[in-house]
């Protein structure tokens, strides 16, 4: 997800039809710009070299997001209500449309990951390992971050741990679901927003982390040098 | 979605853009820089003015995903499964204009 804005320029974005590296490729519709859309740069056109601002998100199950924001408002359905992706997403022979096959053995190419990345660096989380573990806390590059899954039931969420210049580290409290609770100052954090709900820290916020869903061969593709988190 | 782009595109092409997808494909073994072109412009739909529905009303199935944005007062989720048709979602979210990119 991202702004679509550049300064005062505001731009919308269609489907340019073009592939890069299996990944979409975005045009906009002032200035007829091609994007990437997996890091957001501008690749051809008027605005060759700019970068589009991530806004974080969440992704979730439907069942996992309605728990955490009974309240929020959906993107109305039109047409049928099934993935087109099903099959592709299953079959762990088929790797995009391009079906290039990179040296890198790490994983399976059609392995779940996270992938979170700076401007510096880029990691890899296998979304199983995160989930099995409930609470990850590593270093992208400069970037302190926390991966939770509070249980089969939650999405995995991210966050940067630095709040107000102190990098804190989190554990998961047995009596109290969809919190953590920071080690630092025992203050609680709700998963749903990444505010402090209780103790010292009340109030303050977690930013989110830019985290992405992705298939290993995919990630690979556009950040060849990535790290692997390993437990 | 990152790098799932477009896979099931061969089930919907007729034949001659198959063949063209298959060239592309060819010439990603030399060039991995390159650019493919697999459909026209805007053959897949983005979304310019997306409308809304309260979760409670919201027909999506459990297993659904779903990506979402938390804002100050607002939360706002987009169903994979329509993406998948569309893959932009051009929006305003708290006075924000974001994309959606699937």
């Amino acid at each position: 997800m991202y702004a679509r804005q550049l300064g005062n320029q505001v731009l919308s974005f269609g489907v340019s039809g073009m592939l890069f590296r299996d990944g979409l490729v975005m045009y906009d519709r002032e200035t007829d710009t091609l994007w990437t859309q997996v890091d957001g740069k501008a690749v051809k056109g008027a605005l060759t070299g700019r970068k589009l601002e991530v806004v974080p998100s969440v992704h979730a199950t439907w069942k996992q997001w309605k728990q955490l924001y009974p309240d929020s408002i959906v993107l109305k359905k039109r047409g049928i209500p099934r993935s087109a992706y099903e099959g592709y997403n299953r079959d762990p022979n088929r790797t995009g449309i391009l079906g290039r096959q990179r040296g890198d053995k790490r994983l399976p190419p059609k392995e779940r990951v996270i992938g979170v990345r700076t401007e510096e660096a880029a990691t890899a989380f296998v979304e199983k390992d995160v989930r099995d573990a409930r609470l990850v806390q590593a270093e992208v590059g400069p970037l302190p971050v926390v991966l939770v899954a509070a249980g089969d039931d939650h999405p995995v969420v991210t966050f940067n741990r630095k709040v107000s210049g102190r990098v804190l580290s989190f554990r998961l409290p047995q009596d109290a679901p969809a919190v953590m609770e920071d080690i630092e100052t025992g203050s609680r954090w709700s998963l749903a927003d990444g505010k402090a709900i209780a103790g010292s820290l009340k109030g303050a916020q977690l930013e989110r982390a830019p985290a992405y869903p992705a298939f290993w061969f995919g990630w690979l593709g556009y950040f060849p040098n990535t790290a692997l988190w390993k437990r | 979605m990152i790098i799932k782009s477009m896979p099931f595109l061969p089930v919907l092409l007729t034949a001659s853009v198959a063949l063209a997808v298959a060239a592309a494909a060819g010439q990603g073994d030399q060039d991995d820089n390159a650019l493919h072109v697999v459909l026209p412009r805007d053959a897949i739909p983005a979304i310019f003015e997306p409308e809304f529905e309260p979760a409670a009303k919201a027909g999506l199935a459990d297993r659904e995903l779903v990506i979402g944005v938390v804002g100050e007062k607002e939360q706002r989720a987009y169903s994979t499964w329509q993406l998948d048709r569309h893959e932009i979602v051009n929006d305003m979210f708290e006075g924000r204009p974001i994309a959606v990119t699937w």
